[in-house]
């Protein structure tokens, strides 16, 4: 899926973090399985590796999740895990269900 | 987010503006040509066309309308000419009725105004450009006498949108729109966002921000009465939203669509529910009740009372206001490069990384205060300003 960039053992790939307390962050840049991901959280560097390709703008977990635990990105509350999620995971549409539709 | 504390010091806590005789200050100081009937339209632009330096506010619609579309075509066109960017109004009318009214609804503020009917001129639309245009020749040259003057950061209005956006909006752009509401609101200023359809999803968490249980089940009933609304109309709006497009984006549920939106809204208490076009009736975060269409929402902030307007794009959306300068913001790095005449504030750096949010947020604060205090916006420069009310049913 996403074509692979020159990879520094320095730094990883980044993702965003909206609100303290999310369990999400959106990657900046196309993600490959096994890549390092960065998240910055208030000052610190927290790294991640992807355990799957995530797309440009596209989330990441940044926990364990379990099936029925909410999901918060930007301090809101955008769904339930369907299935258990890992740190470093994709989070989509198949493992995360609207509870409003 | 936690980071008040840290930058509130640095944040400016005054714009230079107009002093009004009552109300707020305006950022502008604008002859308002104010058209308040569809028969005179026509009439209004060419006016307007000859008095660039002015602004026009005008309606197509007139007699005929009724219910709540009559007391808010009204409540609309004198919120217009009560925003206190507006020093002067010069109302054309076919007839008297409506712009005496319109009159009576602004007398309150002392600002200079003045209508012209059809019975003044003889049914005669060439003779009413000829005396519409000298009239408000000589209100602009009395208005410009007027100087700014420092005026209180909470003496601002100011409305939140956001259209045509992509996947930067909701991750970069609005959340920093977010942090200026959160800003402004500890400044003592004023923040209103509208779009009401664009809460679906995020409407609970919406009213457990409200301080009373009444706004809170205000808030819940009007996205309730807009998703039966358009289900009225055969359109079931919670599944065609994520929409294809927004899901291969990245967006999974309707909660994250909203939540990308709403976070216009920061993390500010919010003080109550506003219908089209009402003013607030005190300070902080105020929700309004509106169609999320932007001509009609941006219109329904302007006659509520706000000075200026936050506005974010991702693919680009040319529409200002015609009465607010309407700051355009992207995070969309081919948006801005694309389209700089169009772009106000460039926020892609929250994507590339290489500025903090709150950096970026300190920045747009302080711009926020430079087009407060008279720097022209891309879209005043180039003229781009409308306004348009809001309808609600059928005229007789």
């Amino acid at each position: 899926m996403s074509t692979s960039t020159d990879e520094s053992a320095m730094s990883g790939k980044r993702a965003l973090l909206l609100a303290a307390g999310d369990q999400v962050a959106t990657v900046l840049e196309s993600v490959s399985a096994n890549d390092n991901v960065d998240v910055r959280d208030q000052g610190n560097t927290i790294r991640l590796i992807a355990t799957e390709s995530i797309q440009r703008f596209h989330k990441i977990a940044l926990v364990d999740l379990l099936v029925g635990d909410s999901v918060v990105r930007d301090g809101y509350v955008i769904g339930v895990v369907t299935r258990v999620v890992h740190a470093g995971d994709w989070v989509h549409i198949h493992n995360l269900k609207s509870q409003r539709a | 987010m936690s980071i008040e504390g840290s930058m509130s010091n640095r944040v400016k806590t005054s714009f230079q503006g107009y002093a009004r005789n009552s109300g707020r200050p305006g950022v502008r100081n604008h002859l308002l040509i104010l058209n308040a009937t569809g028969l005179t339209e026509a009439t209004a632009r060419r006016v307007h066309s000859m008095l660039p330096g002015a602004v026009l506010a005008s309606t197509p619609y007139g007699m005929g309308l009724i219910g709540v579309d009559a007391e808010r075509q009204m409540d609309t066109l004198s919120g217009f000419a009560c925003n206190p960017n507006v020093g002067a109004i010069l109302i054309l009318s076919a007839d008297r009725l409506r712009s005496e009214s319109l009159v009576h609804a602004v007398s309150h503020t002392g600002k200079d105004i003045e209508a012209i009917c059809y019975a003044d001129v003889g049914h005669d639309a060439l003779r009413m450009t000829d005396i519409a245009i000298r009239r408000a020749a000589e209100m602009m040259v009395e208005l410009s006498r007027l100087r700014r003057t420092p005026q209180p950061l909470s003496e601002l209005v100011v409305g939140m949108e956001c259209g045509l956006s992509d996947p930067t909006s909701g991750i970069a752009a609005n959340p920093l729109i977010g942090r200026i509401t959160d800003q402004l609101v500890g400044a003592g200023a004023t923040v209103i966002m509208g779009e009401t359809l664009e809460w679906l999803g995020a409407e609970q968490e919406l009213s457990k921000r409200t301080k009373s249980p009444e706004v809170a089940a205000a808030i819940i009933a009007a996205v309730l009465r807009r998703e039966s609304m358009a289900s009225d109309a055969g359109i079931s709006l919670t599944d065609v939203n994520p929409n294809r497009a927004n899901i291969e984006s990245g967006l999974s549920t309707i909660e994250e669509k909203a939540s990308g939106s709403v976070t216009k809204s920061g993390t500010s208490p919010i003080e109550g529910l506003l219908s089209y076009s009402q003013p607030p009736k005190d300070t902080g975060l105020y929700l309004m009740d509106a169609a999320a269409y932007t001509p009609e929402s941006l219109s329904g902030f302007v006659a509520a009372g706000a000075q200026l307007l936050l506005f974010s794009t991702g693919i680009g959306n040319s529409y200002v206001s015609a009465i607010a300068p309407t700051i355009k913001l992207s995070a969309n790095t081919d948006t801005i490069q694309s389209i700089p005449q169009q772009i106000d504030f460039d926020c892609s750096s929250l994507i590339a990384g290489t500025n903090t949010p709150e950096s970026v947020a300190d920045e747009l604060m302080d711009d926020v205060v430079e087009f407060a205090s008279g720097t022209l916006t891309w879209g005043e420069a180039v003229g781009e300003g409308c306004e348009s009310v809001s309808r609600y049913g059928e005229s007789l």
